[in-house]
C-alpha cells in the first residue's frame, strides 16, 4: 500500500536473469492471498479437522517461506545449490 | 490452582529456570569481542549490537525471541478465547507477511547502517535527510512506542504468577516477584548488553518448541480431536453476548470482518519493521545474507504462534475458567490456567517458565533499543555533541535501566488498562515513522519537512481517533484499534494505524510537491551503493567505508562511532 519503489534508482545490482526477477515478483504472492480475506473466510472444506479459514493460513506459512527461499536462491550469486 | 494457594512443584520449576536465566544473563558478557570492528571506538556497537556479529542460527533465535513476545503468547490466545478470529488470528497472516517485507527491505537498512555506523533507525533518518527535527521525531516515537511494549511483557509475567497462585491481596507482596524478576533482568542487561537476551533466546526457543509439541501431542486427543475443538469454539463464539445481544465472537470472519482482518495483518507487519527493537536485532546480524536467510527460517515461529493461538479454542473446549486473584474473570489468564488445569504440575511449571522467559528476551532487547535512541539521538544530538563513545555507552546503559523501571512503574502504579491503551497507541504511532524510514531506504524524493508534517498529521489523527473510540461495554475511551476508514463512505472499519499511515504518506507527498520547487533539497550523507554494501573478503563494510570514493564529508561520517565529531581518539 505504502511500499515505496523508486524506478529512478538502480536497485538490486546482484539480481540476474529472468528467474531472479520472477522469484522476486513471486514474493508478493502472499499479500493478495492473505489480504483478500473473503476468498478463504469460510469453514468448508475441512482438512485434518481444521476449517478452511485456519488450515489455509497455516498452509501459507509454508508456501511463503518456500517462495522466499526461491527468491533467495535466485538472487544470491555463487550459491545456487542451497542453503549453507 | 489459584485460590487454593501456591502450586509448589510448578513454582520450584519456575524458580529453577529463572536461576538458569540469571546465570546465562551474566555469563553471556564474554562474547566474541571485537571480531569485526576492533577498538574502543565501537563501545556502543559492542554492548548494544553485540559487535554486529550474529550468524544465521543466533539471529534466528534472537529475532524469533524478539518478534514473538510473551504478550503475544498470552494475548493472542486470550483474544481467540474471548472474541475469536478477527482480534486474535490476524497475528498469523501478520507474521507471514512481515518476512517477504523483511527480505526485500531490511538488507538495505543493514548495508547503509554498516557503512555509516548507524545504530538506531533515527540515526539513519538523520544521515539520509540531514534533518534533526525528523530524526528527533522518529526517536521520540520509537521511545514512546517501546515503553508500553515493555510494560506489556510484565503484564504477561503477572498473568503467570497469578495462575500458579503466586500473589496476595497485599499489594506489596503481590508485586514483589515481578519487581525481583525485573531487577535481575535490568542488572544483566546493564552488564551484558544484547548478548544476554541472545543467549537466553536459545533457551526460549528450545522451551517454546518443547511446550508446543507436548501440548499438541496431548491436548487434541484429550479434548476429542481438532474437529471437536473447533466445533465447541464455533458454538461458544456464536452464543449471544448478554450485554450487546450480538454473538460474542467470530469463528470465521463475516463480511464486516474482512477489512479489519486484512488491515490489522498488513499494518502490524509494516509496523514491526520499524519498531526500534526489530531494527536493533537486524543490525546485530553479521551480513545481509543472514537477514535474508532468516526471512526464510523465521516463519517456523509463526507456526508456533498459530498453534498457541489455537490454545484459546482448546481452552473453550476444555471449559477453562480464567479467574484472577480478585475473583473476576480475566481472559488474559486463559493460557496459564489451561496448562495448570490440564497438565501435571511440573509441566505446567515448564510452560509458565517458557512464558516468563519469553517476556524477558524482548523486554531486554526493547530496553536496549530504547536506550540507544536516548544516547544516540537525544544525548549525542542535543546534549553533548562531542560525546566520546565511552560517554555514549554509559548513557545507553543507564537509560536501559531507567527505561525498564519506567515500564515497571507503569505496571505497578498505574492501571493495567492504561498500559494496554498506551500499547495500542504505540502501534499507531510507530507506523507513522514508516514513510520516513522505509521510503528513505529507496528514495530521497521526499522532502524532510514534508515527512515531518506528514508524521505530525498521522500522529494527531491516530491519537485523536483512538481517543474517540469508546468501548460499548465499559464506556471508556481507547476502546480498540479499529476505526471507520474515511472517504470510503460505507462505514468500513480498518486498522487505525494503517489509515493514519496512508494519510501521513498522502500529506508527505503533497507537501513535497509544494516544497520541491522552492527550497533546495538538503544534503544526503549516504550514497546509492551504501544500500547494497556487503561483507567483502571477510572485511566488514564499516571498515571499507573510509576508502570509499565519496566526499570528505561522507568519509568522516563513515567511521562507525565518530559520526560527526573528532572523538574517535578515545
Amino acid at each position: 500500500m505504502t511500499a515505496p519503489q523508486s524506478p529512478a534508482e538502480p536497485d538490486r545490482p546482484r539480481t540476474r536473469g529472468r528467474w531472479a526477477g520472477l522469484s522476486l515478483a513471486a514474493l508478493w504472492l502472499p499479500f493478495p492471498a492473505l489480504l483478500w480475506v473473503e476468498s478463504y473466510a469460510r469453514p468448508e472444506p475441512w482438512l485434518f479437522g481444521f476449517p478452511l479459514f485456519y488450515w489455509y493460513q497455516f498452509a501459507w506459512v509454508f508456501v511463503s517461506s518456500a517462495l522466499t527461499w526461491c527468491a533467495y536462491l535466485h538472487t544470491t550469486p555463487g550459491r545456487g545449490a542451497g542453503l549453507r | 490452582m489459584n485460590r487454593d494457594g501456591v502450586d509448589g512443584t510448578a513454582l520450584t520449576v519456575l524458580v529453577f529456570f529463572f536461576l538458569v536465566v540469571t546465570v546465562m544473563g551474566f555469563v553471556s558478557v564474554q562474547g566474541r569481542r571485537g571480531r569485526h570492528i576492533a577498538g574502543d571506538a565501537s563501545a556502543l556497537d559492542q554492548w548494544g549490537l553485540a559487535d554486529r556479529g550474529f550468524g544465521t542460527a543466533s539471529s534466528w533465535l534472537l529475532l524469533g525471541g524478539n518478534i514473538y513476545t510473551a504478550y503475544t503468547f498470552i494475548a493472542i490466545p486470550a483474544a481467540m478465547y474471548a472474541s475469536g478470529a478477527v482480534s486474535g488470528f490476524f497475528a498469523v497472516p501478520y507474521t507471514i507477511l512481515v518476512y517477504p517485507l523483511i527480505f526485500m527491505v531490511m538488507p538495505r537498512l543493514w548495508s547503509v547502517a554498516h557503512r555509516r555506523g548507524y545504530v538506531t533507525p533515527a540515526d539513519f533518518v538523520r544521515g539520509r535527510y540531514q534533518s534533526r527535527g525528523l530524526a528527533l521525531a522518529v526517536a521520540l516515537t520509537g521511545l514512546l512506542a517501546t515503553l508500553p511494549y515493555i510494560a506489556l511483557q510484565l503484564v504477561g509475567i503477572q498473568a503467570v504468577f497469578e495462575a500458579i497462585g503466586l500473589g496476595s491481596t497485599n499489594v506489596l507482596i503481590n508485586d514483589l516477584p515481578l519487581a525481583a524478576a525485573f531487577t535481575v533482568l535490568a542488572a544483566f542487561t546493564y552488564v551484558s548488553g544484547l548478548r544476554a537476551p541472545a543467549l537466553i533466546a536459545v533457551l526460549k526457543g528450545v522451551l517454546l518448541l518443547f511446550v508446543v509439541t507436548v501440548a499438541f501431542v496431548i491436548l487434541p486427543e484429550r479434548l476429542g480431536g481438532f474437529e471437536a475443538v473447533f466445533a465447541s469454539a464455533r458454538e461458544k463464539l456464536a452464543t449471544p453476548d448478554p450485554h450487546t445481544g450480538r454473538s460474542a465472537g467470530v469463528f470465521v470472519p463475516g463480511t464486516a470482518g474482512f477489512w479489519p482482518y486484512a488491515t490489522l495483518a498488513l499494518g502490524s507487519a509494516m509496523a514491526l519493521m520499524v519498531y526500534p527493537h526489530t531494527v536493533t536485532t537486524v543490525l546485530a546480524t553479521r551480513s545481509r545474507d543472514v537477514i535474508r536467510r532468516n526471512a526464510i527460517l523465521l516463519p517456523a515461529f509463526t507456526l508456533v504462534l498459530g498453534l498457541f493461538a489455537l490454545l484459546g479454542f482448546f481452552a473453550i473446549a476444555a471449559g477453562t475458567r480464567p479467574v484472577g486473584m480478585d475473583g473476576k474473570p480475566n481472559p488474559q489468564l486463559v493460557v496459564p490456567q489451561l496448562f495448570v488445569d490440564l497438565f501435571p504440575s511440573w509441566f505446567a511449571g515448564v510452560a509458565m517458565a517458557t512464558i516468563v522467559i519469553s517476556a524477558l528476551v524482548p523486554a531486554a532487547i526493547m530496553s536496549i533499543a530504547a536506550a540507544n535512541l536516548v544516547s544516540r539521538n537525544i544525548y549525542r544530538e542535543f546534549v553533548n555533541p562531542d560525546a566520546t563513545p565511552r560517554q555514549e555507552l554509559r548513557v545507553s546503559k543507564t537509560a536501559s535501566f531507567f527505561v525498564k523501571f519506567g515500564a515497571l512503574a507503569f505496571v505497578l502504579f498505574l492501571d493495567r488498562k492504561f498500559a494496554l491503551d498506551f500499547q495500542l497507541l504505540g502501534g499507531i504511532w510507530i507506523l507513522q515513522t514508516f514513510p520516513a524510514i522505509v521510503a528513505g531506504l529507496y528514495t530521497r524524493w521526499f522532502h524532510p519537512a514534508a515527512l515531518l508534517i506528514g508524521w505530525t498529521v498521522g500522529m494527531a489523527y491516530g491519537t485523536l481517533t483512538a481517543y474517540s473510540i469508546v468501548n460499548p461495554g465499559t464506556g471508556k475511551h481507547f476502546g480498540g484499534s479499529l476505526a471507520e476508514i474515511p472517504f470510503l463512505g460505507d462505514g468500513r472499519l480498518g486498522y487505525l494505524a494503517l489509515t493514519a499511515c496512508v494519510l501521513n504518506t498522502a500529506v508527505s507527498v503533497a507537501v513535497t510537491l509544494v516544497l520541491r520547487g522552492r527550497s533546495r533539497p538538503a544534503r544526503d550523507e549516504t550514497s546509492p551503493d551504501d544500500y547494497h554494501a556487503d561483507i567483502q573478503n571477510g572485511q566488514p563494510p564499516a571498515l571499507l567505508a573510509d576508502d570509499s570514493p565519496h566526499t570528505s564529508e561522507s568519509s568522516q561520517a563513515g567511521s562507525p562511532a565518530g559520526r560527526r565529531g573528532p572523538d574517535s581518539t578515545e
